[in-house]
Parts: structure tokens; C-alpha cells; sequence
């Protein structure tokens, strides 16, 4: 044995060659977290400097004729007002002579404004009968150029935009009839062909239209089944059954959940394909074991003693349960059935397989009206060719995240309420 | 008398702004056990995990004052912690065996600070300690199977095994036998005397029966104060302290 | 009093609504078997009339993968073109190198965040990775097939090597980082139910801390990890919009991470999209293709469970 004791860092026990070691398996943790956080912030970067463009609408002003050469006051609806709008363009380029010159003319501005042209005058009949300028939207090439998202300086035939188009485009811009707003749109169109007119209202609703079967179904079967099982359920082979079978059902691939709503909610019962209602009703299995399992714990969490005063003041187990029990551990199911939720609100896949993929122009008004969703839209979206809806796929993800970041902040505040009653 | 190996001087420990230890000045002499009584949160535990810095590992905790051992203060800035601990071993007060085989729990202090260069010097170590901490006749033919199948008292003398395999200077014992039968304490009672001509030994016992059995010296412990402190048999038949009297009477604990 | 005796038999009426009640909930409990009889049901008849067209050994050994042939009705479902090899191949390739990214990342920052960070920074770090595991699927699907595909292409002709645009490597790694918080959280737990005695116990005889973790705490917490590392597998092998987005179609046999593979769930999603006949082989493929994602899946789950209750019992 040694006599005399050392404590200092250099002499015995391998201490340097340990330390360094200890040091390399901290920066190793260090290097993992940062890493992850590295991946996060590139990705959500990524998508808020993609989706800006998005927010933006480009307008060009437009000289029409609407006089009764034109337009017949009397019957708005029977007018040609792509053809006004063509003439307009040809009016302020007289050069352009050429047929194929003129469609390339006539594409500078967005396959809809005809559409747009047609609202602003039955919504305004003073219109009628002069000749005004009007601000349509541009065509998606032409606003991602306006944008500075065409880089002119390589090869025309590299670029989306020809230099005749260039020179038209600053020509208009020249002119003051170009101009740049907030695309209010995009919160307000349902989904189109053309990116500059697609907005995100119809997915929206039709997640909040899905979300709210889901909800319907969901809490209350889910709720009760977890009251039962942590409160009455006797200790037997079918309850032990039962709670493997919630723990797995779990961790089921959503798929299996679309396919199961494509086999039998579509296939048996003939429930209308793409609709909210199935598609709440695939959410609904998906959501309903993340809510089981969260009201379970919430009603572990609360002291027996509770329930057993309420016991011994003479209520029966029914009444101490839902008199005392459940209304402690109501904020904690709440809480476990908004996260779920919003696990359902991210999820795209079951929704494909019951045909909630469509190509959806109208806002949905009902749950049974054929409807599309959020993260479908993404999809959808990212899956287009044209190069503008890469900015509104980027766009409709941020209104995705938004909304999860409610649904999650509502949780975490009821959460917070619980604690305090703790 | 010769000069002690361990020397608290002015000794201080808070918890945030909770001070459980106050101007503690103790002495341990070497191989020899000294005991460390006292009524619940009196403070002797936390004396006892000051001494190889197992404090360190609560962060609220701030220690004041001076620790020597063998004339260095353990808590000087240049002490690491390794070679502390390395040199002042601790037994708990649950036996806590590593979910490993019996000697692999043994030979783990001896591995880690790469004390024995060969498998047969480590195999020794191994036996060594085994009889020291008189085990060895009860697991020799079955050092392969896990430290949890023994008996609560057996693996406390293998984790008994596991401190002194390393050779300590001292051994730190928080409560050892408070989880134990009476038949079990008795015989880590009779281990505790019997490595005591090798290791300076610290207990805190909750236990006034025990301190009286198993120490030389006793240390009195009350509201975080050090009250007294003396030869075992002074201190429970001629305490000078009133306080001390009280507890060994009965009246406060 | 007239009656003062006590009356101890139960009012009848309040047993029988209690009774009632009761009843009333267990059923609801009952809807999770009906899901799970549901799903097997479902799966299980339209697999059946799968397997009428196409032998059980061609789908489950075939090496080649090509549903397109089957839709002429004149040429039901040739042989060999319903082998669902490559699929599995695909889906485990992918798999692997989510968690070939995922375990060193996720375990490692478990282990920092529960054995060396302060409370302080845990608080902070824990619910932001937690994000991670928040993104929707599409999101990252988005993100691997816009951004990592593109980066991964660049970086590798940079090389000279050839990456397929959509590469296996691409939906991996992507799949990985969002498991990261999954197998982070699972370990955490788990680490955290190693009893704080072996801590003491390993740090009382000297041993540095990464030296106790590394010989005590991760031995300790090892079939919980194992638990952990397959409930996270099963996660992978079920994921569906990265690989759909990111990896595309081809079924190619290839265990390349550079190479375009399909997988399982991708497939299902092909088939089913767009106009169908419910009857032909190729639909009725996609429900052979769920109902053998589900069977692994459950394996998987099941196992996984097992060992991470056994675990814990140990430490009760």
C-alpha cells in the first residue's frame, strides 16, 4: 500500500489520459445536440426565406375599353373579357405584330385576370362604359421575375422568360403599371392551376372541417374508454388485452389507418370519398390511443385520495368518479387530446388513401362535400412542376406550422392552469 | 497520540441558503473507526459525503472551510476528484452491486483506475478482497453470477469488497446496516473491526448501539453542529456535553 | 326518529344507473379491439382475394417489382411482377440509415441532457428538439426531396460520385434526423430509471462520469435502449410522406444508399392514388403491401414493449 496520498491532477490512475477522455464524451453530447439543432434551424430557414415570395401578388395595370362597344350593360355575364383584356394589351404594344409574339403578349398576364376583370365590374357598374386602367394579376413567370427570382443574366434559352417578355415587362414597369402587394389572396382563393391565383383557404377549412369529426369522436369515446379502464375495469385477461392492443394500436403506421378507412368507411359503408367527415374519421382512430393514454395518466395523476373521500361520504364509485375524479383530471384529457390532434393535423397519408388528394377549387361547406387538407396541400403542391408553387408549397407549410404552433401553445397553457392546482 | 490523518477545520456547508453544517472541526486518526451519531438531519451524512466530495454532484451545494487529508485540502483547485475518490472509497447505506457478475463488480475500481497490469494480479485483487470483506467462501465457486442474486448482507460486504479492492486510505460508511437484519449487521459489524487495522475507517450510524460496538472515537452531531467528540466509551458513559447526554439518554433524536 | 335503525341495503335504483353507466363505458373501451379487428379484417379479406391472383411466394420472394403489368385485364398479373423483395429491401435500406443517423445523435444527446446538462439548459434544449419530432412528415418529405436530395447530389458529384436524385441517402437521413427526438425522449426515460444508487456507487469509487456511463449507466439502461431503438425502427419502416416525396418509385434491388430505392409505404400510396379498379390485382396489392407493413410493425412494437416492461420491472 502507498503511504502517502496524492490528490493532484498528474501523478497515478491514468488521470490525464481519463480526462481527455471525459472531455471527448462531452463534446460528443454537445456535438449531437448541436447538430440536431443545426438540422432544425436549416430546415425551418429554409422553408420561411422560400415561402416569402408566396406573400407577395404581382399586378399589372391594364388600359380596357369597357364602353358599350365592348361590354353590354345589360348583360354583363355574356361578355368576352379576355378578349377586352387582350385588345388592351395589343393597344399599349403596337409592334407586336407577330401570332406567336402576341400569345407570348397575352400570357404576361395571369390566365385568370379575365376572371378578376369580370368581378371588379359587376362589383362596380360605373365601370361601365369608360375606358380605365386596371390592375390584374401577372402570370407566374412574370411575378417571379418582377420578384428577382429569374436570373436574366443567363442564356435565354436557360430562363423561363424570353428577352422580348423582358422588354415588355420594363417597359410596363417604366410606366408605373407594375406594381407589388400582399398577397391577400393566398388566404382567401381556394386551390388553382395557376400559382399566382392558388390560395390556401379550401385546405384550411378543410383540416379545421376534419379536426372537428376527429374531435367529436374522438374525446369522448376516448375519455370514457380511459375512465373505464383506469377507474373500473376489473383486473382480468380482457383488460390486459385491451391495453396492449391500445399501446400497439399507437404505434400503427397511419397508413394502415388510411387503408382501413379506404376498405371500410369508402368500400362497405360508402361514405362520400373525400370528405372531411372520412377523413375525420381515420384521424379519429389514429388520435383516439394518444388520448387514452394521455386521459390515463391524467387520472393516475390524481390523488386516490379524492376519490376515496368522496367514498366515504357515501357516494357510490359512478358518482365519486365523475363528481370529484374527472373534473380534476378533465385539463390533463384535454391537454393529451390537443396534442394528439395536432399529431392528426401533420398527418398526410391516411388522407391520401381516402382520396382527400383532389384538386379542390371550391371552399368546402359542409363535411360531406369533397375537401382537401393542409398538409395535403403541401404535398400536392410540392409535387407541381411550375417553379412558383415552390413558394407557395414553402408558404402553405408556414400556415401548417402556424397552426400546429396554436394548437400546441393551447395545450401547454392548459397545462400550465393544471399546475397551478397542483 | 499520532497525527491525524483527516482534519476538518471551520468546516461549513450551505444547501441554496440552507446552512446544514457549521464551523465543524474534527479529527480522524488513522486505522482506527470513528463514528459520526446523531438525530436525523443533524448533519453527519453531509459531513460524511464532504469528505470524498460527493457533494460535488448536488449543484446547490457550496462547501466552506478546510478539509486535510495527509495535509492536503481536498478542496484546494489542483485536487481532482478522480484520485480523491480513488483514495477514499464509500459504502452506501442500500448495498447497490453493479448489474454485473460478482467479479466483475469487484474488479470494476481496479479496471478504471488501471491498477493491476495483469489477469492473474487482477484475479488476486479480486480474491484479496473477497476474503478481506469475508465473502470469499461463500461466492468463490460462483464469482460469475450477478451481484443482485446474493443476499442483502452478502451484497453489502460485496460492495464492501469493491471499496476496499482498490485500497483505499479510508473507507466512508453511510449507515451500511440500516437496510440489513440483525443477523446481517452483525456480521458486517465484526468485517467493520476486522478491516480497521488496515483502513481509517468513518461511520455514521443511526444506531448508538452500533457506534458503541464497531468505534473508537465518536463524533456527536446535532443541528448541523459538531457538539462533541472523544473516545467512544468517554462519550457514552461520560459525555461532557448536555446535548450529548439528552441523546444518548433518550430525551432528543 | 321513528326508524332509527341503519339501513344498510343500497338504494336499487342507484346500483342499476351505476351499473349501466359502467357498462356504457367499458364498451366505449371496447372500440380499440374493434379498430384493431377492423384493420386486420380489412386487410385480411382484400389480401386474401390478392393472393387468389398472385401465389403467397411470388409476392413474398419475387425479386421484381412492376404493378404496371397487371392492367390490362387480358394480362392478369404475370408472375414475378408482384415480388414484394425490392420494396422490403428499399424499406429496410432506408430504415437502416434513419437509424444508422438517428441512434448516435439521439442517444448521445439523451445522455448529455440527462447526466451533464443543468436544469437550465435541459428545460430549454429538451422541448426545442422536441420540435423536431412536431414537423409534420410532409414538411420534411419537402425538405429531403427540395433541399437534402439536391445537397446530397452536389456534394457527391463533387466526388465524383454518382447520386441519384432521389437517393436512398436523402429519405435516410432526413428520417433519421426526425426520429432524433423520438429515440432522445425514449433513452432519456429510460436512463433516467437506472437507480441513482449505481451512480453514486460507480462515482464513490472514482470512476470519472463518462467512464460510469459508459460501464455502468448504459449497460444498465441497454434492453431499454434496445426497446427504444426498435419502437423507433418500427417508426421508420412506417413512415410514409418522406419516402414517398423523397424516394420515389423505382424498385430497384439495391442496397446503394446512392441509388433510388421504393419503399413499402410509398408503393401503397402509388397504387391507391388516382383513378383505381377496386378488383384489380393492383389495388388489392396495396392492401397485401399494408397488411405486411402491419405484421412487421406489430412484431416490432410488440418486442419492443415486452423488453421495456421487463426493464422497468427490474428497477420497480
Amino acid at each position: 500500500m502507498n503511504n502517502t496520498i496524492n490528490f493532484s491532477k498528474s501523478t497515478s490512475f491514468n488521470l490525464p489520459k481519463r480526462g481527455q477522455s471525459e472531455f471527448r464524451f462531452q463534446i460528443i453530447g454537445i456535438g449531437a445536440i448541436l447538430l440536431s439543432l443545426a438540422f432544425l434551424i436549416w430546415l425551418i430557414i429554409t422553408v420561411i426565406f422560400g415561402s416569402m415570395g408566396a406573400f407577395k401578388h404581382v399586378e399589372i395595370a391594364i388600359q380596357v375599353d369597357l364602353t358599350s362597344k365592348n361590354v353590354n350593360a345589360d348583360d354583363v355575364n355574356s361578355t368576352s373579357f379576355g378578349s377586352i383584356m387582350k385588345s388592351g394589351l395589343r393597344e399599349q404594344f403596337p409592334d407586336v405584330k407577330k401570332r406567336k409574339d402576341k400569345k407570348k403578349l397575352y400570357k404576361l398576364i395571369s390566365v385568370e385576370s379575365s376572371l378578376e376583370l369580370k368581378e371588379k365590374v359587376l362589383d362596380n357598374k360605373d365601370l361601365l362604359g369608360q375606358k380605365v386602367k386596371i390592375w390584374v394579376s401577372a402570370s407566374d413567370d412574370v411575378s417571379l421575375y418582377v420578384r428577382g427570382k429569374i436570373d436574366a443574366s443567363l442564356p435565354e434559352d436557360q430562363r423561363k422568360i424570353t428577352d422580348k417578355e423582358i422588354s415588355w415587362i420594363n417597359n410596363l414597369g417604366a410606366n408605373g403599371q407594375i406594381r407589388t402587394k400582399v398577397n391577400w389572396g393566398f388566404f382567401k382563393n381556394g386551390d388553382s392551376r395557376e400559382p399566382e391565383i392558388a390560395g390556401i383557404l379550401a385546405a384550411l377549412v378543410g383540416s379545421t372541417l376534419s379536426l372537428l369529426v376527429c374531435f367529436i369522436l374522438s374525446f369522448p369515446i376516448g375519455v370514457s374508454a380511459a375512465i373505464f379502464l383506469e377507474q373500473f375495469a376489473p383486473r382480468n385477461r380482457l383488460s390486459d388485452i385491451i391495453e396492449v392492443n391500445i399501446n400497439n394500436l399507437a404505434a400503427v403506421p397511419s397508413i394502415v389507418f388510411g387503408l382501413l378507412g379506404l376498405s371500410i368507411f369508402l368500400g362497405y359503408f360508402d361514405l362520400p370519398r373525400s370528405s372531411p367527415l372520412v377523413g375525420g374519421m381515420v384521424l379519429s382512430l389514429m388520435t383516439l390511443p394518444t388520448i387514452i393514454i394521455a386521459s390515463r395518466a391524467s387520472l393516475q395523476a390524481v390523488p386516490p385520495s379524492i376519490k376515496e373521500a368522496a367514498l366515504a361520504l357515501g357516494a357510490t364509485p359512478v358518482q365519486a368518479v365523475f363528481h370529484h375524479v374527472f373534473p380534476v383530471a378533465l385539463p390533463g384529457m384535454m391537454t393529451g387530446t390537443i396534442v394528439g390532434m395536432a399529431r392528426a393535423l401533420g398527418d398526410t397519408a391516411p388522407l391520401l388513401m381516402i382520396g382527400m388528394v383532389a384538386f379542390i377549387v371550391d371552399i368546402p361547406k359542409s363535411i360531406l362535400e369533397p375537401a382537401t387538407a393542409l398538409p395535403v396541400q403541401v404535398f400536392l403542391w410540392a409535387d407541381s412542376p411550375e417553379r412558383a408553387f415552390n413558394e407557395k408549397t414553402s408558404a402553405a407549410i408556414i400556415v401548417l406550422l402556424i397552426f400546429l404552433i396554436v394548437m400546441n401553445l393551447s395545450a401547454v397553457l392548459l397545462r400550465r392552469k393544471l399546475e397551478q392546482r397542483f | 497520540m499520532e497525527a491525524p490523518i483527516i482534519q476538518a477545520k471551520n468546516v461549513d456547508v450551505f444547501y441554496g441558503e440552507k446552512q446544514a453544517l457549521s464551523q465543524v472541526n474534527l479529527d480522524v486518526f488513522e486505522k482506527q473507526v470513528t463514528s459520526l451519531i446523531g438525530p436525523s438531519g443533524c448533519g453527519k451524512s453531509t459531513f460524511l459525503r464532504c469528505i470524498n466530495r460527493m457533494n460535488d454532484l448536488i449543484p446547490i451545494c457550496r462547501f466552506e472551510g478546510d478539509l486535510e487529508i495527509d495535509g492536503q485540502n481536498i478542496y484546494h483547485p489542483a485536487v481532482n476528484v478522480v484520485a480523491l475518490r480513488a483514495q477514499v472509497g464509500m459504502v452506501f447505506q442500500k448495498p447497490n452491486p453493479f448489474p454485473k457478475s460478482i467479479k466483475e463488480n469487484v474488479a470494476y475500481g481496479l479496471k478504471i483506475h488501471g491498477l493491476t497490469n495483469s489477469k492473474s494480479s487482477l484475479d488476486d485483487r479480486i480474491e484479496w478482497s473477497l476474503k478481506a470483506a469475508g465473502l470469499w467462501g461463500e461466492v468463490s465457486d460462483r464469482l460469475d453470477e450477478p451481484g443482485l442474486s446474493l443476499s442483502g448482507g452478502q451484497q453489502q460486504r460485496l460492495c464492501i469488497a469493491r471499496a476496499i479492492a482498490v485500497k483505499p486510505r479510508v473507507i466512508l460508511m453511510d449507515e451500511p446496516c440500516s437496510a440489513l437484519d440483525p443477523i446481517a449487521t452483525a456480521v458486517i459489524e465484526d468485517l467493520i473491526n476486522e478491516i480497521s487495522k488496515e483502513f481509517t475507517i468513518i461511520i455514521v450510524t443511526h444506531s448508538m448501539a452500533q457506534a458503541a460496538r464497531v468505534s473508537k472515537r465518536t463524533a456527536f452531531f446535532h443541528l448541523g453542529e459538531l457538539i462533541e467528540v472523544g473516545r467512544t466509551k468517554d462519550i457514552f458513559t461520560n459525555p461532557s456535553n448536555e446535548k450529548t447526554q439528552n441523546y444518548i439518554t433518550g430525551r432528543i433524536g | 326518529m321513528a326508524d332509527s335503525k341503519l339501513n344498510l341495503i343500497k338504494p336499487v335504483r342507484a346500483a342499476w344507473i351505476d351499473r349501466c353507466i359502467i357498462i356504457g363505458l367499458g364498451t366505449t373501451a371496447g372500440v380499440a379491439i374493434l379498430v384493431t379487428i377492423g384493420i386486420v379484417l380489412s386487410l385480411l379479406t382484400e389480401t386474401i382475394s390478392f393472393l387468389e391472383r398472385v401465389p403467397l411466394q411470388s409476392f413474398l420472394f419475387g425479386l421484381e417489382w412492376s404493378p404496371q403489368t397487371a392492367i390490362r385485364s387480358d394480362q392478369v398479373a404475370a408472375e414475378g411482377s408482384f415480388g414484394a423483395i425490392p420494396l422490403i429491401n428499399g424499406t429496410l435500406l432506408i430504415s437502416a440509415i434513419a437509424m444508422v443517423v438517428a441512434t448516435p445523435l439521439g442517444l448521445a444527446s439523451a445522455v448529455y441532457l440527462s447526466e451533464y446538462a443543468s436544469k437550465g439548459i435541459r428545460d430549454w434544449i429538451k422541448p426545442t428538439l422536441e420540435i423536431l419530432a412536431g414537423i409534420p412528415t410532409v414538411v420534411y418529405g419537402f425538405f429531403a426531396a427540395l433541399t437534402v436530395a439536391p445537397f446530397i447530389r452536389m456534394t457527391g458529384g463533387q466526388f465524383g460520385l454518382e447520386v441519384a436524385s432521389e437517393s436512398a441517402l436523402a429519405a435516410g437521413i432526413v428520417m433519421g434526423m426526425m426520429i432524433v427526438p423520438l429515440i432522445s425522449s425514449l433513452s432519456d426515460d429510460v436512463i433516467n430509471a437506472v437507480p441513482q444508487s449505481l451512480r453514486d456507487a460507480s462515482l464513490g469509487l472514482g470512476a470519472t462520469q463518462s467512464e460510469t456511463i459508459k460501464k455502468i449507466i448504459l449497460p444498465a439502461a441497454l434492453p431499454g435502449i434496445a426497446g427504444s431503438l426498435l419502437l423507433a425502427t418500427s417508426r421508420a419502416i412506417g413512415e410514409t410522406m418522406i419516402v414517398v416525396m423523397a424516394a420515389g418509385l423505382a424498385a430497384n434491388l439495391s442496397l446503394n444508399p446512392l441509388d433510388a430505392v421504393t419503399t413499402i409505404t410509398a408503393q401503397i400510396v402509388a397504387l391507391l392514388t388516382g383513378d383505381q379498379e377496386f378488383d384489380s390485382a393492383k389495388t388489392l396489392s396495396a392492401f397485401a403491401l399494408g397488411l405486411l407493413l402491419f405484421l412487421i410493425t406489430l412484431v416490432l412494437n410488440i418486442t419492443a414493449q415486452w423488453i421495456v416492461r421487463t426493464y422497468r420491472e427490474q428497477y420497480d
